[in-house]
């Protein structure tokens, strides 16, 4: 299980700042953070600790477990952006 | 080249297991290890930061010793020679509880260092000594002494098979599934468990995160748990809903229950706030759920009554069979005879405080007296402090007091790794090592974690050059003030010669060092040996839960839990003949306590890496409250107590109990510089300025650090600004 | 004497209370722990773009005021001056005197023009005026469009466009779940408006719509979805994910079968508008075919075909970004339309040098890029300026701060404080209530001033 950001978010990376496991991606240091659509969670990274879901300032990011169906698509949307960020490093 | 160290966070009960990864004597990276099989899903930034503590610019790499109002940098030998020759002056001219000790919660994560500091105490002798348990979870100790004879028997939750939680006083959402008892990733569970149809009901005068998850929040009058417990136990028994044939043989449920049907409900259900129809809601939830428990935490302990209402929560989960049953609280027994070694390490101790006449809890005396000790004239009274790991000014009750007391002394002495606000009137700065500084096996929480693991400590990098470890320094100062460590006569000479032995034979290890008594201690257990823990660098689950170990392990001399120790009888009868409100015209507050996450009481939060977003703590209240006081989000109040008072500023929070105010505690402790001796910077104010040393709970001596009858005043900006950052007054 | 801490606190000042404010202020405010803040807008409401220019449908992102408006509060070192117009209440010099620094983070409030013939035509307007116009800006409220003819023609390919776009299309019953401005309601309810078509210039791979506004075109019914002139339409070899996945969704927006809906959107892409054409008003717009050509450097470009159509429409909003206008008292670079600055200290480039104590935060120092979240690193940088300004000795220490309420008093008898802004929010949000709406804005200065004054009264009864 992980959490989720979905489409809301504004790429504030109040969530980066506050992760324990830097599983939050582009971080502001990172390539693609300027031209990111969007913040994404590593979901094999992901510890479910709340941190980034209490700091998101829009409550963009949500505990898989507590997705509406509307936003159900956000979960494999981060886990694709995940994917491809862990391809592309290799 | 780097290198990988697994070990585990030593910060917090959660011991997640930890990835240090290591550069030259510099960690690079700590991640949580995911390969430890127990512990490593609550890793937070505290672990995650854990270097930027030891990089402290402010770190003590060298004894300091004050020299008029400066510090000067000093030798081991010239600071122990120094102190040791102090201290025998004043047990030569006071005796020897004129020598008086503080440990804080670090300490306790530093086994090795606790081991020592309680031998270098029993060999001076004092009697004097005081912890932080008392601040903390005192309550538990004495619960568990009279219910089960022994005052470490710690139940732990076994959240995945529960239907029902009841949880009170505590916030895991942000502290996680911790206190005396570690249920890694538990908070995660149940909201698993949740999510599977089970009951949580959060009670909690805050609308905490946790709460925000209950099915039910009963938002509670601060301090009347006790009430609720009871009232909770007056419907199950009047509804006939209590378990007949429990698990764990029950001694006195008759009395308890007829004490709780004589209580009556609407009376009960006053005192606490909740009503009638809650209580019978949430009672009924919890006792036909086929498996739950009751837990309870700080926001219980802190209470006056904190006693009594843990004392009643454990009879609600001992007669609703919720003990040593699955989905309840269980045993786990470890792998060494945890009650045994307990009492070795904290024995039931003789030793009376002075002027309060007091007994120790769990081996030591409340930190509410140290204070009075101090000032006190007379026969008896503390000369000097030795001050380990701890930060009692800022984490006690009445802080200014504690300082002024601390100002006093002929001699204090602090063990830490910088200069906090409870050492500013110290005569010595100790150098102390952070926990990837030490290596160590730590028997003592063998019996506090879920499941049968066990892990062995690893050092991810060295101490500063020079710097000893605490138990080297607790044993160099033992031998230097010429008094055997651990008050055992012979043992200085054991000292001297194992060292000399290890010099001959080119073998550091075979002078005197810690993992001689970890190994005694392991091999005593006949359970494990320890070579094999060694084995096992992602840690040890070398078991399976079971359940079926309460029974044989109760001391109580009928093998039966007892419901209704006489003393808490006699205690809850008077607690229910008087009717005092703690609110007053001039108090007509009550402020509480709450956790972040991100905060380890008072010694982390100026960590750069930590708080994010803020770097202060603020007033929270209600709207109704602030609508009714005409104040605004950012406005300055000062908030008085009868004891002190603070000034901060305003948030306004949505939910929970009018009338009721938090203030985050562990914040406004200076850290200063001994060094360069520049102006500390302050984050935010030591709350606990505002708790009264003398109304102190009657059986774990807990002073109320929650339910503190307050008056919340608005001030002007300019003013607040200047208070707010001013050093704080000495009287 | 010596100075106490206190006495040598930061004196800053802010000028915008919109995100790039407000996220300075916050930082400056943690990194300093004495420093106090004074955050001063135009309007006597937080916010800038987030209350003015984020979508009325979107009104989950406008949070982002209110939390980091807290996160200011609670340091209680901070305080809000709104309906202070810098330059016209308070000069530039007056600010300088009263604060160690002053941040300018107020914006840029200019649209880009197209640059073509009819232009000026009435029915053509800046997207901006629309924006600010169905989000209540009371700059905007002024503006009439056209509603009554059956297209509009947005030209743009960005969130803007797609905002827009949405506003024009979704029904009544939608745009009353949101927190548009009532006067665009009304009007919206009554627009005759079936189609917008978006004009992109070059292909789908090239538009900057986002893949989450993408995703919400896809999961709606309100309006069909038709895509034109996308035959480059997979992603580009060597695409990132995040551009595979935006042609992802318009592929499954054009394969998409659509209810039977009244109202449909035409996202139009390789296709550039000539000429807006009308007599007395807009009445068509001529739009060239492109097709796109890789350039020697490897960028992709839009070539014009030669060959064009007419578009028949009333209503032309151009929708190709914004751009700066010079601030009084600030040197400004027309080129790139932004104050010219260097980590966001201002530098006089006649002079040559910076410009003591005055910093830049925001699209007035980096140009209109990115979304809310971007001027958060570009706000942090500037307070990382001003601080490592501030420990250099670089700044000159205010006059006596109790000076600028004084002042303030006797300029601006009618600014709004944070209880004054709370009052607006508290109105706004009752008086949506009463009639079924998330929020109900004020569009007028008068109008929110009357609730600060009704507030106040029923505080004082």
């Amino acid at each position: 299980m992980a959490y989720v950001i979905v489409g809301t978010c504004i790429n504030d990376a109040a969530c980066v700042d506050v992760c324990p496991v830097s599983c939050i991606h582009p971080a502001p240091m990172e390539p693609g953070f300027s031209t990111a659509d969007m913040l994404y969670i590593d979901p094999l990274v992901c510890i479910d600790c709340n941190a980034c879901a209490e700091a998101c300032p829009i409550d963009a990011i949500v505990r898989e477990q507590d997705l509406p169906p509307a936003l159900m698509r956000y979960k494999a949307i981060n886990a694709e952006l995940a994917i491809a960020r862990a391809r592309a490093a290799t | 080249m780097s290198e990988t160290i697994y070990s585990y966070c030593q910060y917090c009960m959660c011991m997640c297991g930890t990835k240090v990864v290591v550069e030259g004597n510099r960690v690079v990276e700590i991640e949580p290890d995911r390969e430890n099989p127990f512990s490593w899903r609550d890793f937070c930034r505290k672990g995650k930061t854990a270097a930027q503590v030891i990089d402290h610019p402010q770190r003590l790499t060298r004894p300091m010793k004050r020299v008029g109002d400066r510090y000067v940098e000093a030798t081991y030998e010239e600071a122990i020679r120094d102190i040791a020759a102090r201290l025998n002056r004043i047990i030569e001219r006071h005796g020897v509880d004129a020598v008086g000790s503080y440990s804080g919660n670090p300490l306790g994560f530093n086994f090795s260092g606790t081991m020592f500091w309680n031998g270098l105490l029993d060999a001076i002798g004092t009697g004097n000594r005081y912890w932080v348990g008392s601040v903390d979870q005192n309550n538990t100790h004495v619960v568990q002494e009279q219910m089960y004879g022994t005052e470490l028997m710690a139940l732990i939750g076994d959240v995945d098979d529960a239907e029902c939680f009841l949880f009170i006083g505590m916030d895991p959402a942000q502290s996680k599934f911790v206190w005396m008892e570690t249920v890694p990733d538990g908070w995660n569970r149940v909201l698993e468990a949740q999510r599977k149809g089970a009951d949580l009901i959060v009670v909690d005068p805050r609308r905490s995160t946790t709460a925000e998850r209950a099915d039910t929040h009963v938002a509670i009058m601060p301090g009347q748990d006790w009430a609720f417990l009871l009232a909770l136990l007056h419907v199950i028994f009047a509804e006939r809903l209590e378990c007949t044939a429990t698990a764990v043989p029950l001694s006195g449920v008759d009395e308890i229950r007829t004490m709780a049907l004589a209580a009556p409900l609407d009376e009960l259900a006053d005192r606490c706030g909740v009503a009638v129809d809650v209580i019978r809601d949430v009672a009924r939830r919890f006792a036909t759920a086929a498996r739950g428990m009751c837990i309870t935490h700080t926001g219980v302990s802190h209470t006056p009554t904190g006693t009594i209402a843990e004392w009643l929560a454990t009879v609600l989960n001992a007669v609703t069979n919720r003990l040593d049953q699955p989905g309840g609280k269980r045993i786990e027994p470890g792998y060494i005879d945890l009650i045994a070694i307990w009492s070795k390490f904290a024995p039931p101790g003789k030793h009376r405080t002075r002027l309060r006449d007091q007994p120790t809890v769990a081996g030591f005396h409340s930190l509410a007296e140290l204070a009075d000790e101090i000032t006190t004239p007379g026969e008896g009274q503390i000369k000097a402090m030795l001050i380990a790991a701890g930060n009692p000014v800022t984490s006690g009750p009445d802080g200014a007091a504690l300082d002024q007391a601390l100002s006093q002394l002929e001699l204090l002495v602090s063990i830490d790794f910088v200069q906090r606000e409870s050492h500013r009137h110290a005569h010595w700065l100790i150098p102390g090592t952070h926990f990837l500084e030490r290596e160590g096996l730590h028997v003592l929480f063998a019996g506090l974690v879920e499941l049968p693991f066990a892990q062995y400590a690893r050092q991810a990098v060295k101490p500063p050059e020079g710097v000893m470890e605490e138990w080297q320094f607790f044993t160099e100062l033992a031998l230097a003030l010429n008094r055997n460590l651990f008050g055992k006569p012979g043992v200085n000479k054991i000292i001297r010669a194992s060292r000399w032995l290890a010099r001959l034979s080119g073998k550091p290890e075979w002078a005197l060092n810690p993992r001689w008594i970890e190994r005694l201690l392991v091999m005593s257990g006949k359970r494990l040996k320890y070579d094999d823990i060694l084995k096992h660098p992602h840690g040890w689950l070398y078991g399976k839960k079971e359940y079926g170990h309460l029974a044989r392990a109760l001391r109580t001399p009928d093998k039966t839990v007892h419901c209704a120790p006489p003393r808490f009888l006699f205690s809850l009868t008077r607690e229910l003949r008087h009717r005092h409100t703690r609110t007053s015209a001039a108090f007509p507050m009550l402020m509480v306590n709450r956790r972040v996450r991100e905060s380890m009481n008072s010694w982390l939060n100026e960590t750069p890496g930590l708080f994010e977003q803020h770097r202060n703590n603020a007033l929270e209240m209600h709207p109704d409250d602030a609508a009714a006081l005409d104040l605004q989000d950012g406005q300055w109040a000062r908030v008085s107590s009868a004891t002190g008072s603070v000034e901060l500023p305003i948030v306004i929070v949505a939910g929970g109990r009018p009338g009721v105010v938090a203030i985050p505690h562990g914040w406004g402790s200076r850290i200063f510089d001994p060094k360069s001796g520049t102006q500390p910077r302050k984050l935010g104010v030591n709350r606990n300025l505002l708790v009264d040393r003398r109304e102190v709970d009657p059986f774990s001596q807990i002073p109320a650090l929650s339910a503190i009858p307050v008056r919340v005043e608005v001030l002007l900006p300019a003013h607040a600004r200047q208070a707010s950052t001013a050093m704080p007054a000495v009287h | 004497m010596m100075k106490s801490p206190e006495d040598a606190a930061l004196r800053v000042a802010i000028v915008g209370a919109g995100p790039s404010g407000l996220y300075a202020a916050v930082d400056l405010l943690r990194r300093d722990p004495l420093a106090t803040v004074e955050l001063f807008d135009r309007q006597p409401c937080f916010g800038g773009l987030v209350r003015y220019g984020v979508s009325p449908d979107h009104a989950e992102r406008r949070k982002v005021s209110a939390f980091y408006e807290r996160l200011a509060l609670a340091s209680g070192r901070f305080r809000f001056h709104g309906n202070v117009e810098i330059g016209r209440h308070v000069s530039h010099a007056q600010l300088c005197r009263y604060h160690d620094a002053v941040i300018y983070a107020s914006g840029l409030t200019s649209d880009r023009r197209l640059g073509i013939a009819g232009e000026d035509l009435p029915g053509s307007h800046a997207a901006g005026e629309f924006v600010g116009w169905y989000n209540g800006h009371p700059d905007d409220t002024r503006h009439r469009f056209d509603l009554d003819c059956e297209r509009a023609v947005v030209v743009g390919n960005g969130n803007v466009a797609l905002d827009v776009a949405r506003m024009l299309l979704l029904g009544p019953a939608q745009l009353r779940q949101t927190d548009i401005a009532d006067h665009a309601l009304q009007a919206l309810t009554s627009s005759r408006i079936r189609e917008v078509v978006i004009l992109g210039r070059r292909g789908p791979a090239q538009a900057s719509f986002t893949a989450p506004e993408l995703l919400e075109l896809l999961d709606q019914n309100h309006f069909e979805v038709v895509i034109e002139n996308a035959e480059a339409h997979a992603a580009a070899p060597g695409a990132s994910a995040g551009e595979a996945l935006r042609m992802r969704l318009l592929n499954e927006i054009q394969a998409r079968a659509w209810p039977a809906t009244q109202r449909r959107l035409v996202l139009r892409f390789l296709a550039t508008p000539l000429e807006i054409v009308g007599s007395e008003r807009v009445s068509a717009i001529q739009v060239a075919d492109n097709e796109l050509v890789t350039q020697a450097d490897g960028t992709i470009a839009a070539r014009s075909t030669g060959r064009s159509r007419p578009l028949d429409t009333g209503l032309v909003l151009r929708s190709v970004g914004y751009r700066g206008q010079a601030l009084a008292d600030l040197p400004f670079d027309e080129a790139k339309g932004v104050v010219p600055n260097r980590a966001g200290r201002v530098v006089d480039p006649l002079a040559g040098h910076e410009c003591r104590g005055v910093y830049v935060a925001g699209w007035l120092k980096r140009g209109p890029r990115g979304v809310i979240g971007s001027n958060k690193r570009c706000s942090q940088e500037t307070v990382g300026s001003l601080l490592d300004d501030a420990r250099a000795g670089k700044l000159d220490q205010a006059l006596d701060h109790d000076a600028l309420d004084v002042l303030l008093a006797e300029r601006c008898p009618e600014r709004v404080d944070y209880r004054g802004w709370k009052s607006i929010d508290e109105h706004e949000l009752q008086a949506g209530r009463a009639c079924g709406r998330p929020r109900l804005k004020l569009v007028e200065i008068a109008g929110m001033l009357a609730a600060i004054n009704g507030a106040a009264r029923r505080r004082a009864a």
